[in-house]
């Protein structure tokens, strides 16, 4: 058992040494959220979500003698908050808006359709609000589906109330004309806006000075995600990166050495095995760390938190000795780190950790790969999930874990055990 | 006494070599034992089956009296080994290096450093100790490689070509190292394809070719084996085959060997023969223009057993 410590600490303490790994696998995944999260408008700096440009078209023909709703949309978006954050353009259509995205002027189009107004007013009609966006930018369709949502959410409380307090008020003598449907519209959603609480939220961002220190809910979930997508690829990348190191030995004769001396073949893969996973563990806990105190990111409860950790490591470390196994020597380990973490990432969703509603396709290739049981995990601990939400997502990667475990551990004692 | 090494009928097959073919050997306890033989004689091999890396094919080692097929741990502990590629952590000091190593092989705490610490001042790298091993010298990372095996003060000391590629002062201080260390009481079995250092340390010699012990004994023993011959060393500055021919001819010659212009032959009386070598070159119109007879050594008796010269 000491032997197999021995071991273990030796290679954490060469891990660590390493500049390769201090950069691959602690400052990789950091700069990179940094960078992707600023480059999505998240981070302090709140100027970056500001001035967000979005094409207006209002297609809405308004029935009777009822108010343009598409312009009372367009007047919501004035209200002080919003109008800071998310600049409307009129344009005339469609078209022209989509055009405007495609040359980047615009991030996203928000369309009114011509039977707004009628779906409003009308009993048992429905009518849409779309978003057109640029799939390359990602939070500016989140924050304006966001908004979107509540505006709308507001014109259907209005579609209730509105008729009501219409009625109450022509009866009482008072005057019931256009302006007062109009403002009565736009404080209800208004209103709904600010007790769904998600813009709400957001204008603290946007007016600092006002709530300082507070963190932006809608903007820091975007970071946590994209940080969960990039630590765990980072995480598994590292587990690759340390299970290498069975073969660097092998060819350096530091392995050899081991097996001449009075310690079992197991001994020595158990030593091997546990550096890697106390390798991972460290820079976990580090990366937990650091992105709470520089992305102010919430990890969620502790003891969900420790299943997602104990998860995410024991299926990286299986992973990597898994891969390695099947390699002949470190000069084939280009295979891995250049193709299969990548790919496996990526078909995992850890780039796109961002994006909801993948093609289905994609939802079951993610399914194949443990990075997407471990994504899945990790977004529902932090959206706080309940345990037995987790269940099925813990129990898979653990389940991985052990089968990679399993096969490589075989593969190696045969290795080893008969040159 | 106990024998520190008994080798019984040991075989170690690859797919188209026999590395190791059939070989038995006895070291005794307080000894130094050379197996001497040139590069893919099949050294390295018997070290590794010795020292249980992997199992014979056939056959079995036993280190004092343990079993390295059925008793693997006990017989690894006795043993310090020392490999013929340095096996060493570039990226840990020599300390962290020895400290480490010295786990493997069972020592702990306070005993642990102050056996680093002796075993630093042994190879001279006490000063250095705290710098990476990349930094140093190939003579030194030799020393340290060597270092490792002495650590947990074993009875029988393993060395695979300990001086391989190294300059002449750190090879006579690992020489010098050797003997000091078995004056103490410690078995040694060392590899070589250096006659020089086989003849120099060992109490006994065996001599190795493609996977075989061809002779065995002492230094005084395997050069009696050939007799009364002298070893002549020429260059011919022109292609020599019909020469050679001739040559072999001679009465008085045994052995010819040729490796290009070099060519070394076996003669019982280099005296008598040398005329009749000129004569025969001349006919040929070779010119002879480098001649060495050397008295009998065990480059000679390796040319005698194998018709081939030991060469570097
Ligand atoms: N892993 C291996 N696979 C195939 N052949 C090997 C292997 N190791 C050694 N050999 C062959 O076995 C023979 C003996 O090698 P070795 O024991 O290294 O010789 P030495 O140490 O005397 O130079 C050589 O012909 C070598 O090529
Ligand atoms: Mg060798």
């Amino acid at each position: 058992m000491k032997k197999i410590f021995a071991i273990a600490s030796k290679d954490l303490l060469r891990s660590i040494r390493s500049l390769y790994f201090v950069g691959m696998s602690l400052v990789a995944p950091l700069l990179l959220a940094f960078l992707f999260s600023t480059a999505f408008g998240g981070g302090d700096d709140s100027t970056a979500i500001s001035n967000i440009a979005i094409a207006f078209v209002n297609q809405d023909v308004p029935v009777q003698s009822s108010p343009n709703h598409g312009e009372i949309v367009y007047q919501i978006f004035q209200t002080t908050g919003l109008k800071e954050m998310i600049t409307l353009h009129d344009v005339a259509n469609e078209a022209q808006a989509v055009n405007g995205i495609n040359e980047q002027e615009f991030s996203a189009a928000l369309i009114v359709p011509a039977d707004f107004s009628q779906a409003v007013m009308e009993e048992g009609q429905t009518a849409q609000l779309r978003i057109i966006y640029d799939p390359a930018k990602s939070i500016t369709p989140q924050i304006l589906e966001a908004i979107t949502t509540t505006v709308a959410d507001g014109f259907s409380s209005s579609k209730m109330m509105i008729p009501l307090a219409m009625e109450e008020l022509q009866r009482r003598g008072g005057q019931a004309d256009e302006q007062f449907y109009s403002k009565l519209v736009e404080r209800i959603t208004s209103q709904s806006q600010k007790s769904s609480g998600v813009a709400t939220s957001m204008l603290t961002v946007l007016n600092p000075q006002g709530q300082e220190g507070e963190v932006n809910d809608q903007v820091q979930q975007i970071i946590s995600i994209i940080m969960v997508g990039m630590m765990i690829f980072f995480v598994f990348y590292t587990g690759a990166a340390t299970s290498e190191s069975l073969l660097q030995e092998e060819e350096t004769g530091t392995l050899a050495r081991k097996f001449v001396s009075p310690t079992r073949v197991r001994d020595i893969l158990a030593g091997k095995f546990l550096g890697v996973l106390i390798t991972l563990i460290i820079q976990i806990c580090v990366l937990l760390v650091l992105s709470s105190l520089v992305f102010y990111i919430q990890w969620g409860e502790p003891g969900k938190l420790v299943l997602a950790v104990v998860a995410l490591i024991t299926s990286a470390t299986g992973f990597g000795l898994f891969l390695m196994s099947l390699l002949r020597d470190t000069r084939q380990t280009g295979i891995v780190f250049g193709g299969v973490m990548t790919i496996t990432g990526m078909l995992g969703g850890l780039f796109t950790s961002t994006i909801q509603n993948m093609p289905g396709f994609m939802e079951i290739l993610k399914k194949l790969t443990p990075q997407g049981w471990a994504l899945e995990l990790w977004q529902l601990v932090l959206a706080g999930a309940s345990y037995q939400q987790i269940l099925l997502p813990f129990s898979v990667l653990l389940g991985m874990a052990v089968v990679f475990f399993c096969i490589a551990n075989f593969r190696f004692q045969r290795r080893f055990a008969r040159k | 006494m106990e024998n520190a090494i008994e080798a019984k009928g040991l075989k170690k097959f690859y797919k188209d070599v026999k590395a190791v073919n059939g070989v038995d050997f006895t070291i005794q306890t307080g000894e130094i034992f050379s197996l001497l033989g040139p590069n893919g004689a099949g050294k390295t091999t018997i070290i590794n089956l010795l020292t249980g890396l992997f199992p014979p094919n056939a056959g079995d080692a036993f280190i004092f009296g343990n079993s390295i097929k059925k008793e693997p741990l006990k017989a690894k502990a006795l043993m310090g080994v020392v490999p013929q590629e340095i096996a060493l952590y570039e990226d840990l000091s020599a300390r962290e290096n020895l400290v480490f190593w010295g786990k493997l092989y069972g020592l702990r705490g306070k005993p642990l450093q102050a056996r680093v610490d002796e075993v630093l001042e042994l190879i001279g790298l006490r000063d250095r100790q705290r710098q990476r091993v990349s930094k140093y010298s190939g003579g030194m990372k030799r020393r340290v490689n060597i270092g490792i095996a002495m650590l947990h003060l074993p009875k029988l000391v393993v060395m695979d070509e300990p001086t391989v590629g190294i300059d002449p002062q750190s090879r006579r201080h690992i020489m010098d190292n050797v003997l000091a260390l078995n004056k103490q009481g410690m078995t040694v079995l060392y590899t070589t394809h250096y006659m020089e250092e086989a003849q120099e340390l060992s109490d006994h010699i065996a001599i190795m070719d493609q996977g075989k012990i061809v002779a065995s004994g002492t230094h005084a023993e395997l050069v009696k084996l050939v007799g009364e011959q002298d070893r002549v060393e020429l260059t011919l500055s022109q292609d020599g085959d019909k020469v050679l021919k001739e040559w072999k001819k001679v009465k008085g010659v045994s052995k010819v060997d040729q490796d290009g212009e070099r060519i070394t032959l076996l003669a019982t009386d280099s005296n008598a023969v040398l005329p009749d070598l000129f004569r025969i070159a001349n006919q040929f119109n070779a010119r002879i223009s480098s001649i060495a007879i050397h008295e009998p050594n065990l480059e000679t008796v390796f040319l005698h057993l194998t018709g081939k010269a030991l060469r570097d």
